[in-house]
């Protein structure tokens, strides 16, 4: 059996805030007293490893009026610092076989390295280094802002269904963290300037705002005392501001949009459970029983037996002030939008009416069970959800806690969510027609 | 039948693949989609089970069954935990050996098919890749959509598929993936009632490709109006995954466009900022294989992000990699490798990729050496044999407004147009 790490065999200011056995292998978290935390997750299987620096700011830490600072931010790290030129970053990693990439949500902003292990030393000095040590230009924000421009005109202005999402989300959370788009709107992507820029980093990039999470062929005393050298000398920030936790009462909106599309859609929003909220593990429960399995509810009501859709997508996004459900119903020809709706609220009245059996609840903890595992092979994977429930949460022990979470999960449970999240609720609701359809005002 | 796998104690689950030559490039002339077609009925209910209870019995044991069908092959993906691994063989053998061919399931089949080709024609990016592999493979069976045409759908009939399945779902060329916590022993024990009884089929003759007859820039521009931004792809074929010009090519290729820090990717984005993704790929299969370059400007930058980089890829002809840039991808690659085996079900994945595409079967434990064995000479001799920069394939999905500046771009041997909502079999 490996032997434990104690907090004396750890470098002077790195404490050992807690650990957890899983398997052979061991998590553990530690705090430098300049508040960076670190999640060090040792598996020595394949000779990789992931590392991921997180930091507690998204979309949902701007003024609705500045959107988009977050995402273009995230772009801007990969640019230039004191000690090293424009380019050289991602040129040394690189040069050593690391990928890198990063991705803005409404609660973080995370930055990541898939490497061979052996260069550990080398990625923890270049992920302090553009931390502490950033340099911002003019010419850089200018290049940074087309690209930006371009991925929008990508994501949203080009795409039918990134546009209804922005709309959707718009009309659902209004002027709520969530109301504006993660990557902005476009006349406020245009109006970040420079100093926007420097006062953006002062604030929310310090590690105190900070977390790392490491997994892979690593020792955890060797992430600390790297860490330590690294890290340590940077100084704490001055507190970054956190959006509330409030309460957000949906209006239940309606709108109707023409757009470049061959086939109609319904687009839903409900309210659903935050992170952290009990429901959220129902949920996972009911992905599979209404729509995320072949047999399940809503595909085998409204796609196959009364072909009223050509498909039906929905997900739950627990975020860390609001969960949303989504749906979105691709109607088969010559069905009206309110049809594809009503029927799915008949589905829904039914799922309510006969319950759910056993054996139903059985398979859908199989299927979440199987995807679990698969999902957590990847050191990549493991290091996402590490990081993703700390920074949203501030509990990373989530990740590990899933299937026993599952296992309490009861039919009568799936049966009052679904009453209450999609029955009692009123969603936010668009009607997208193919352009050149009538759409009433 | 060819059988890998990969033992892992620690998984507590087993991961199943099974592959068949059974691609779009084997669909008769005027039943485009049959391969397809054919792969997802396999689904749809067995001689003892409808639709319904075959998915719920799959289901229940965890399993979310996964069917994919390229030009080459058909593939379906079944997993579960370990302990349901008997009764996933019972239905496997259901689903290979005792298919139905229900008339109603397939017209129902066809339904979602048509909303699933219309959806893709919506998003650009899809529909761009659609016409890029139509425009390359012009009039060859390599060429038409995996999903084939409203029209040559509607043609299909349960015999189409039964006939197809029957020629083409056998033993002999069944290639056979395992990975997870069950020993190949145990599993063959346990699958014996699928693998034992596979029918022989026949030898299949597959037709020489035609060769792409354009001289000069062969230029698709597939209009959507009101579009902002377009999509551009430029490409060619290039060789198939056992020529000995592939490693060369594909160091050539990941030098050129395939990291962050690329010369096409700084050039276009770095330093112009004309487009969010940009890339160069190198792709290869049992038969063929293509090179491609991809962006996506606004439609201002359009016509100026495809002259830089014809130019820069005129330029990697004549001359091939520097040394430095050939010793940063071969510093790059080696280093990569871990990862493409990081976990079994990523090192299942590779060695059934190179049993696909033909590669040598030493191929994954001398990927290193291959890599390490390319010279500036060797890759200049490989782009230069496969790589003719003056007869791309260059097809753009966006705005008409864009059809007189590409029209007028120099080297254009012909040029065409086509509305997105395009799509009719063409007589061959």
């Amino acid at each position: 059996m490996k032997a434990g790490v104690r907090g004396n065999s750890l470098p002077p200011g790195c404490r050992l805030v807690a650990s957890r056995t899983i398997g052979e292998q061991r998590i553990y978290h530690l705090q430098l007293e300049n508040g960076l935390q670190l999640l060090v997750w040792e598996d020595s299987q394949s000779p990789v490893a992931a590392y991921q620096t997180w930091f507690r700011v998204g979309s949902g830490h701007e003024q609705p009026t500045r959107s988009g600072m977050a995402h273009l931010f995230e772009h801007l790290m990969f640019k230039e610092t004191k000690k090293r030129k424009a380019g050289e970053f991602d040129r040394i990693l690189e040069t050593n076989g690391i990928e890198t990439n990063a991705a803005t949500s409404l609660d973080w902003t995370y930055y990541k390295e898939n490497l061979p292990s052996q260069h550990l030393a080398l990625v923890m000095e270049l992920e302090a280094d553009r931390m502490q040590n950033m340099i911002l230009s003019q010419s850089q924000l200018d290049t940074e802002r087309d690209v930006v421009k371009n991925e929008r005109l990508l994501r949203v202005d080009n795409d039918p269904d990134g546009k209804t999402q922005e709309v959707m989300y718009h009309m659902h959370f209004g002027r709520h963290p969530y109301g504006h788009p993660t990557i902005g709107w476009m006349k406020d992507i245009l109006a970040i300037t420079l100093d926007d820029c420097l006062e953006f980093h002062r604030r929310y990039y310090a590690p105190d705002n900070a977390l790392i999470a490491v997994c892979g062929d690593v020792q955890v005393q060797q992430v600390a005392a790297l860490a330590h050298r690294y890290y340590g000398p940077i100084p704490r920030g001055t507190g970054a501001p956190q959006p509330r936790l409030r309460r957000h009462v949906p209006k239940g909106l309606y709108k109707q949009m023409a757009l470049p599309v061959t086939m109609g859609k319904v687009q839903l929003l409900y309210e659903g459970p935050n992170a952290g909220h009990a429901d959220t593990t129902v949920f996972r429960i009911l992905s599979e029983l209404l729509w995320g399995a072949e047999s399940s509810l809503l595909r085998e009501q409204l796609l196959h037996r009364q072909q009223l859709v050509t498909d039906v997508m929905a997900y739950h996004a627990p975020f860390r002030l609001a969960g949303a459900i989504e749906f979105q119903l691709n109607l088969a020809p010559d069905v009206t939008h309110e049809t594809a709706f009503v029927a799915l609220q008949q589905s829904l009245r039914e799922f309510v009416a006969k319950g759910v059996t056993e054996k139903e609840l059985e398979g859908a903890k199989n299927r979440v069970e199987m995807g679990y595992h698969r999902s957590l092979l990847p050191v990549g994977s493991r290091a996402r959800g590490l990081g993703h429930w700390q920074t949203t949460l501030g509990d990373w022990r989530q990740l590990t806690q899933i299937l026993q979470r599952l296992g309490g999960v009861t039919a009568q449970q799936c049966v009052s969510c679904v009453q209450r999240y999609l029955l009692d609720a009123k969603p936010t609701r668009i009607d997208v027609m193919p352009s050149g359809a009538e759409v009433a005002e | 039948m060819r059988q890998y796998h990969v033992l892992n104690q620690s998984m507590g689950f087993v991961a199943t693949s099974w592959s068949f030559p059974a691609g779009s490039s084997l669909d008769p002339p005027g039943l485009e989609g049959l391969a397809h077609l054919s792969a997802e009925l396999a689904l749809r209910g067995t001689a003892r089970k409808s639709r319904e209870e075959l998915a719920r019995e799959l289901e229940f044991l965890g399993c979310s069954p996964a069917v994919e069908v390229g030009v080459e092959s058909a593939h379906f993906g079944f997993e579960c935990p370990t302990r349901y691994l008997q009764q996933l063989a019972d239905l496997l053998h259901e689903v290979f050996l005792e298919p139905t061919y229900d008339q109603e399931e397939l017209a129902r089949l066809k339904r979602q098919l048509f909303g699933e080709m219309a959806e893709l024609k919506d998003n650009d990016s899809a529909a761009s890749n659609l016409f890029f592999g139509q425009a390359l493979y012009a009039g060859d069976p390599y060429g038409h959509p995996i999903r084939g045409y409203q029209k040559s759908v509607e043609r299909i009939s349960v015999d189409d598929i039964r006939a197809f399945r029957q020629a083409h779902y056998a033993r002999h060329r069944l290639l056979l993936g395992v990975a997870g916590t069950c020993e190949q022993s145990e599993f063959n024990q346990r699958f014996e009632t699928v693998l034992g009884h596979f029918p022989q089929g026949q030898a299949v003759e597959l037709p020489a490709l035609l060769p792409h007859a354009v001289d000069g820039l062969d230029v698709l521009l597939v209009t959507r109006p009101g579009r902002t931004q377009a999509q551009v792809t430029i490409g060619q074929r290039a060789v198939p995954g056992n020529s000995p010009y592939f490693t060369p090519l594909r160091l050539a290729t990941v030098g050129f466009g395939g990291t962050f820090t690329a010369p096409l990717v700084r050039e276009i984005r770095e330093k112009r900022g004309w487009s969010y993704g940009v890339s160069a790929s190198l792709l290869a299969g049992r038969r063929s294989g293509s090179f491609k370059m991809r962006f996506a400007p606004k439609n201002s930058d359009v016509l100026p992000a495809i002259k830089l980089s014809l130019k820069m890829l005129n330029a990697l002809v004549q001359s091939g990699p520097t040394e430095k840039n050939l010793q940063f991808t071969k510093r790059f690659l080696v280093q990569q490798y871990p990862f493409l085996v990081e976990t079994p079900l990523a090192r299942l994945d590779q060695m059934l990729h190179i049993a696909a595409t033909g590669k040598p079967a030493d191929y994954l434990e001398t990927y290193c050496e291959r890599v390490q064995a390319v010279t500036v000479p060797s890759a200049l001799e490989a782009v230069q044999t496969v790589l003719s920069p003056g007869r791309q394939t260059i097809v753009v999905l966006g705005d008409p407004s864009l059809e007189r500046p590409l029209a007028k771009l120099a080297g254009v041997g012909r040029f065409r147009t086509l509305s997105v909502e395009w799509d009719q079999d063409v007589p061959r």
